[in-house]
């Protein structure tokens, strides 16, 4: 009974669900179609074989995954970049949409939103090209203005006692306004009444922030952070494959760029897909536990 | 009713936009698959699509150059060119792995492009042509047994059962071809005349290193920046060339009893090694070296901020054409000859002229005889003086049976000094036909480089009586690399192999001489794990009483 009355709510606002489809079809054609693929994973790859020709391989470029030298070094790298992207990235977005929500000028507000939104659509080439230019040992601005300031030039970039610094700033640089939208979202449907109550019951600004606004995101923050947490194993492939250098090799190097240098570079698509399969199904684990303890903690999970 | 119409009118627009989308990524390929009869000289006219996997390779400005429309008179094909910017060996296993396949391939006949174009001819990816041999003579010729250097011919030409599917070119025809690229390491005469050194005093790598620190110490100024010691050009290319100064610079040493080993595993590779983290440590190696993009390697050199450049001469003439005519006397001359690791002093420079490409037609090829008759015509000695010269009667002259350039030519190529070459490529010169044209015959049937200038030929005869004081002896011995690759323990072993470059930059920059040793003894230890020494025992045995390369210089 429920669920013809749910099919009937589904056709009454058909138009509606319409827009889903494009983004059914995008999940379908860009994430479920290859899965088919995966089976390379377990295969000899050979480029006559293909997918379902290449001769079964079992287990082989697991374990040899698992014997690489350097196998410690890139999880543990991966790792610790995604959980400092993720812990001091994550609250970034929260803090611009709450400070944009503040901003009484609206014209003042949406010229900030919009050019916080810029650097997302902005390829990760250009953003590192622009970094390696103001940020050059050889002329770059920011060198240029520490000299003349009397301080002497640093080296930024591909340095590591500045590894971490570069990547994380430049990540938030390049996401927080696009990750505020959802937040400004949640924020401007929180009920103005709630304010106003708050501030009959005394609260100043940050305590209505404290007690209203923040309560009002908070649903949508730990399905997010449940999401990011599935994106754990997987730093970055564009950025650090960019900004990291020989120099920086040792706590630079991630499993995303292992997976294409392994794949693309060295034409070992089996060992490839297997490493790509192992970070998604630690990306799985991670999510289901994480929604299970956000489900007991908060009663706010995914499913 | 006309809420109706309106959402209709939007559903209509949303799935008219959709398909758009669809249909834009659709391939477009089809437009460029035309086969058509009847083209000058009577042949079928086709177009087919060359990969050109040279990194930074690039084309003319217009579609058809003058001298593509000879080939195409000639052969009725007409070249639709791809170019790689990037890295060749990932194009080549990229192009496979996507089934995204010109109809002719050509690139780098070395290293792991070399390596996946043998690949893609073992799992059927490439055109078997042995048959079709007899009918191409000027093929079959350029890969010959007697023309093709042994180990390459066993590798690459003769190791499919009697198929054939892969062409090498640009090997010397004979003795007075071949090209000698100069590698070295070259500074600018001002700088070595205001920090007083004579570039050719400098032997040992003791003297090069306080020549270094002598250019660093007079603390030099180039636009309003400090003047870098020791630089190169893109991604560290080619800043490690010192390394014959440590070991005999090929892949493989002679452990003096009558066996070989990686030079990765010598004592003179950890000394290499530590001595260019001491210059980089120092200051006196461009710590963005290895790193940089050839748009930011080129400005510090048009803006003079290098003082020794690392590279072949060629690309040092043309990258620093525009500054020296705008500073003259700053034109960059050898440092050395910089001792080698084991030579004797009187021993001519070894170095490897083997062909530096190879071509072969895909299984995606729409015309494979079109294919076959393009290649041929190209490797004809008309095919090669027309892709090497330009069009006899346009661009140049036979005169007393000797290729002179006409002036207006050769003045209107030496005014672009850009190092782009856009006014040779205009015509059709330098834009990947030459890559193609069989065996080198520049010297021996053609009548050596008609467009270079004077003054670069007096750089390059300056350079070579530097650098070369025993002259040249062009390697024939066998080259370990392709031996240990048939070892039962390669493909275990290969990953850690691929790695010994990678490694080595990491310990240039590592933050103590005992750390960068244990990254190269880490890789060491993983490399003897994935089955090293039985590939290496395998090696020796196969080589047991033949002449092995020990001793290379980069070429």
């Amino acid at each position: 009974m429920r669920s013809s009355l749910l099919w009937k709510k589904i056709w009454q606002h058909k138009v509606f669900y319409f827009f889903l489809l494009p983004g059914l079809v995008w999940f379908f054609i860009f994430s479920y179609v290859p899965l088919f693929g995966v089976q390379v994973a377990f295969r000899d790859y050979t480029f006559s074989g293909g997918f379902t020709g290449s001769p079964w391989a079992g287990l082989k470029y697991f374990q040899q995954f698992f014997d690489y030298y350097k196998f410690e070094q890139i999880l543990r790298n991966t790792i610790i970049i995604s959980f400092m992207k993720l812990f001091i990235g994550f609250p970034m977005p929260i803090l611009l949409a709450i400070l944009l929500n503040e901003i009484r000028s609206i014209k003042f507000q949406k010229t900030v939103q919009t050019l916080s939104y810029l650097p997302h659509f902005v390829s990760w080439i250009v953003v590192v090209t622009l970094m390696q230019r103001l940020l050059s040992l050889h002329g770059g601005p920011v060198n240029e203005l520490l000299i003349a300031l009397g301080m002497e030039p640093v080296q930024f970039l591909y340095n590591t006692s500045w590894f971490y610094q570069v990547i994380v700033g430049s990540d938030i640089w390049k996401s927080i306004g696009w990750n505020s939208i959802i937040y400004m979202a949640a924020i401007a449907g929180i009920d103005q009444q709630l304010y106003e109550a708050a501030k009959i019951d005394g609260a100043n600004r940050f305590r209505q922030i404290w007690h209203v606004t923040l309560p009002g995101v908070r649903n949508i923050a730990i399905i997010l952070f449940i999401l990011s947490i599935g994106s754990l194993m997987s730093a970055g492939y564009e950025q650090l494959l960019l900004l990291s250098g020989p120099a920086t090799a040792g706590i630079g190097s991630v499993l995303d760029v292992h997976v294409i240098q392994s794949g693309i570079s060295e034409g070992r698509l089996s060992y490839a897909a297997a490493v790509g399969l192992f970070q998604s199904v630690i990306g799985l684990v991670l999510i289901l536990a994480v929604n299970r303890i956000a489900r007991k903690v908060s009663d706010v999970s995914l499913f | 009713m006309r809420n109706l119409g309106l959402k209709g009118a939007k559903l209509f627009l949303a799935a008219v936009l959709f398909s758009g989308v669809l249909a834009g990524c659709a391939n477009k390929d089809d437009a460029n698959n035309e086969v058509s009869d009847g083209g000058a000289s009577g042949t079928k006219e086709v177009t087919l699509k060359v990969l050109h996997n040279w990194n930074g390779s690039s084309g003319a400005e217009m579609d058809m150059t003058p001298v593509e429309k000879v080939i195409k008179e000639k052969t009725g094909v007409t070249v639709e060119w791809e170019y790689t910017t990037g890295s060749e060996t990932e194009k080549v296993n990229a192009i496979f792995a996507t089934q995204d396949l010109p109809d002719i391939y050509t690139g780098p006949a070395w290293g792991g492009e070399l390596d996946g174009i043998i690949k893609a001819a073992k799992e059927d990816q490439l055109v078997d042509f042995s048959d079709k041999l007899d009918k191409y003579p000027n093929l079959a010729k350029s890969i010959a047994k007697e023309n093709v250097p042994p180990a390459l011919y066993e590798k690459g030409i003769d190791a499919y059962d009697g198929k054939k599917y892969l062409l090498l070119q640009n090997q010397p025809a004979t003795d007075k071809d071949g090209t000698d690229w100069l590698y070295g390491f070259y500074v600018r005469k001002d700088i070595a005349e205001a920090v007083g050194v004579d570039p050719q005093s400098v032997k040992t790598k003791d003297e090069f290193y306080q020549f270094l620190k002598k250019i660093k110490d007079a603390n030099l100024q180039a636009n309003g920046q400090p003047v870098i010691p020791l630089g190169g050009f893109s991604n560290g290319w080619a800043v490690g060339i010192a390394n014959t100064m440590f070991y005999g610079g090929a892949g493989y040493v002679d452990n003096g009893d009558g066996t070989i080993e990686n030079s990765f595993f010598s004592k003179g590779y950890d000394d290499y090694t530590l001595y260019y983290r001491k210059l980089l440590s120092e200051g006196l190696l461009d710590a963005e070296a290895f790193t940089q993009t050839d748009p930011i390697a080129k400005e510090k050199i048009v803006q003079g901020r290098v003082a020794i450049l690392a590279a072949h001469y060629p690309a040092i003439l043309d990258a620093t054409k525009e500054y020296v005519k705008a500073n003259p006397g700053s034109d960059f001359i050898p440092v050395g000859p910089l001792e080698r690791a084991g030579a004797e002093p009187d021993r001519p420079v070894d170095l490897g002229i083997q062909g530096n490409n190879v071509t072969a037609i895909t299984k995606a090829c729409k015309d494979v005889d079109a294919a076959l008759r393009l290649l041929d015509y190209l490797a004809s000695d008309e095919g090669f003086m027309l892709v090497r010269y330009g069009v006899q009667g346009v661009h140049w002259d036979m005169e007393n049976g000797k290729p002179t350039a006409k002036k207006e030519w050769f003045d209107k190529f030496a005014a672009d000094t850009s190092g782009k070459l856009t006014a040779r490529k205009n015509e059709g010169l330098e834009i990947g036909f030459s890559s193609m044209s069989g065996m080198d015959r520049i010297n021996s049937v053609a009548g050596g480089d008609i467009w270079l200038d004077q003054e670069r030929i007096a750089a390059m005869d300056n350079a070579r009586k530097i650098l070369r004081p025993n002259g040249i002896k062009v390697i024939t011995a066998y080259n370990p690399g392709d031996v240990i690759i048939k070892s039962d323990k390669w493909e275990m072993l290969k990953p850690s192999m691929d790695k010994t470059n990678d490694a080595w930059k990491e310990a240039v920059y590592a933050k103590s001489d005992e750390a960068a040793l244990k990254i190269l003894n880490e890789l060491r230890e993983q490399m003897r794990k994935t089955g090293y020494d039985e590939a290496m025992k395998f090696t020796n045995e196969n080589l047991k009483g033949k002449e092995v390369v020990t001793m290379q210089l980069p070429n």
